[in-house]
């Protein structure tokens, strides 16, 4: 007789937890097990589908329990939920050797600087039992002058090898944006950050051809974006050092992801606007033979920012298109995070956002001013 | 214009069926075909990765063409009992195909988000109508139109394998030998997992889209991109 993890087979929520599906609504009927923040809100979610324009919090104090039979327990949230809903069933792990952890978390002090970031893979994935493909990295430049945040997304249609391409890339780039110095990031920085992507781009390429083969360009595909931010010399107080950098930051991308910069709950972002039209085509990744032709630059103005944030698409998405994420997250990320602090500002549901997603943060705010988080 | 919604606009997937109702659907074809359109309603509702975002119009064509259902969250559509009538008439197919998409879309608001459309075109015949079919192809599926769409096609019957070859941008399958009723189960179960795995690879991370995942009965046809 095999040894059961499982007590019993899979359970529907009850009425009392979670109420059946309703068979005219967009719950259906086919899930095996939803997950618990799911479960413990559904009449929530039938209220929303009734007006398909609800926003609203969950209750920790209501959040579904192993011992009220869903079978997995998870810890509560008050993320929000966006838009009609359909249950989840639960998630597939992958067996994938190049698989990805489902979620990763950082929080702490890099050159005297907060940094926070989280990674969850995505519920398109978690159905599919597929990899999530976010990667996420940082680093000081060995000069101290400044930091680098570097996310990278690969590509969906790649499941088994993007992932691989993904965090090659973020590695790469990060090693050549280390020797990065602040003399030439203030006299050209779009060479400077176009020179990293070229460099790193060039190292995953000879990864691939002496390890990798017979994988192509493609199989590795991944988005990027680059972020260097200023840090004030050594010695230097932080009104000087950030008056000497005339407050501006730098960013690469090449593909959807993106960056932000917070400032009173206010978002901006600095790389233009997608033109209008269907959103699902994106030809421009790395590694590619001519990184410098599909590469976009912007500044990144600082002046009264709170903290600046760097995304793949999964998130940048839901940003543009969704006033209650943003307000969400400019609430979890008013003040420096912890990394379940940053997990949990991860976990809101809105209306068919599935994608993985990916956050790195710096706050403005220097060592001194930081304060003391429980988590 | 600021680049952030002042609304909640989640991006949806518009899919087109464009089906053939012209006479010789009577039948075992048109009964498989209203059994198979309410079970793909379901399925779809089943997925959340494709129940979020698929929004799905159906067009009939025959002698004339109708916008049965016009793109619709299936959360809250009732899906049309189709019935068989006339001849075949490919050229008014796609141009009610494009209107469907262009005021569904449309109707979505200004900025709404929205992934490359499909059109998922059904045909047992041939097409009998003096007017050309190609320019209204070629508008249904133009790149150069922020509307314009993928087109999958599927022939069974007595359609040309040469014709339906042409009415598809990438992908075109042909039902061989199979009963006609067979034939329009296999092809909408097709058309279902294409819904599924293509909305599921939108959100999964860039360049995601259209795919048709394999299947037995089918045969693929040879397609000349131009």
């Amino acid at each position: 007789m095999s040894l059961k993890w499982w007590r019993g087979p899979r359970e529907e929520p009850s009425a009392a937890t979670a109420g059946p599906a309703s068979p005219a609504g967009p719950s259906g009927s086919g899930a095996t097990a939803p997950e618990p923040a799911d479960a413990q809100d559904t009449q929530d979610t039938q209220d929303t589908q009734q007006d398909g324009t609800g926003t609203h919090d969950t209750h920790s104090a209501e959040v579904v329990t192993a011992e009220q039979g869903v079978g997995f327990a998870e810890l509560p949230t008050e993320a929000p939920r966006t838009g009609p809903l359909s249950p989840l069933p639960a998630p597939l792990l992958t067996g994938l050797p190049t698989g990805l952890p489902g979620m990763r978390a950082d929080g702490g002090l890099l050159r005297g600087r907060w940094i926070a970031a989280a990674s969850l893979t995505g519920t398109s994935h978690l159905l599919h039992g597929t990899s999530g493909q976010d990667v996420y990295r940082y680093t000081a430049t060995h000069d101290g002058s400044g930091l680098v945040l570097v996310v990278c997304d690969g590509l969906g249609s790649r499941p088994a090898t993007a992932q691989t391409g993904a965090g090659l890339l973020a590695s790469y780039l990060c090693e050549a944006a280390a020797h990065i110095t602040g003399q030439r990031m203030a006299e050209v920085p779009q060479d400077v950050l176009r020179e990293v992507l070229a460099t790193g781009n060039a190292a995953v390429r000879r990864h691939r051809a002496a390890v990798l083969e017979p994988l192509t360009d493609s199989d590795l595909a991944a988005t990027v974006a680059v972020c260097w931010l200023p840090l004030p010399a050594e010695g230097e107080g932080e009104d000087e050092g950030v008056a000497r950098h005339a407050l501006t930051g730098h960013a690469v991308r090449v593909g959807d992801c993106n960056v932000f910069t917070l400032a009173r709950g206010r978002y901006e972002a600095p790389f233009p606007a997608a033109s209008e039209g269907p959103a699902n085509v994106v030809t421009a990744y790395l590694p590619c033979e001519d990184p410098a032709r599909v590469a976009e630059y912007a500044p990144v103005a600082l002046a009264g920012v709170d903290a600046v944030v760097v995304t793949t698409d999964g998130l940048a998405i839901d940003l543009f298109d969704s006033p209650s994420v943003r307000t969400w997250l400019a609430s979890r990320w008013s003040v420096p995070c912890g990394p379940a602090r940053m997990l949990d500002s991860l976990r809101y549901r809105r209306q068919g956002s599935h994608d993985d997603r990916t956050a790195l943060i710096t706050w403005s705010a220097p060592l001194d001013h930081i304060p003391r988080l429980e988590p | 214009m600021s680049q952030f919604s002042q609304s909640e606009r989640p991006a949806v997937f518009p899919v087109c069926l464009l089906i053939d109702v012209s006479g010789s659907m009577s039948g075992g074809p048109m009964a498989a075909m209203n059994t198979a359109l309410p079970a793909m309603q379901r399925a779809i509702l089943d997925d959340p990765t494709t129940g979020e975002i698929a929004r799905v119009s159906v067009v009939t064509f025959s002698d004339t063409a109708a916008c049965v259902l016009p793109l619709s969250d299936m959360a809250h559509a009732r899906m049309p009992t189709l019935s068989p009538q006339g001849g075949t008439d490919f050229a008014e197919g796609f141009r009610v195909g494009r209107e469907a998409l262009v005021d569904g879309i449309g109707a979505l608001g200004r900025g709404a988000r929205y992934h490359r459309p499909v059109v998922f075109f059904l045909s047992d015949g041939q097409h009998n109508s003096s007017q050309s079919w190609k320019s209204g192809f070629d508008r249904l599926r133009s790149k150069e139109d922020k509307y314009g769409a993928e087109v999958v096609s599927f022939g069974f019957g007595q359609a040309n394998r040469d014709v339906i070859a042409q009415v598809s941008t990438r992908h075109a399958f042909f039902a061989e030998d199979m009963d006609p009723a067979v034939a329009v189960k296999e092809i909408l179960h097709t058309v279902l997992m294409s819904i599924k795995t293509t909305s599921g690879s939108f959100q999964a991370g860039g360049a995601a889209g259209l795919t048709i995942p394999e299947s037995t009965g089918l045969t693929p046809l040879p397609v000349f991109t131009n």
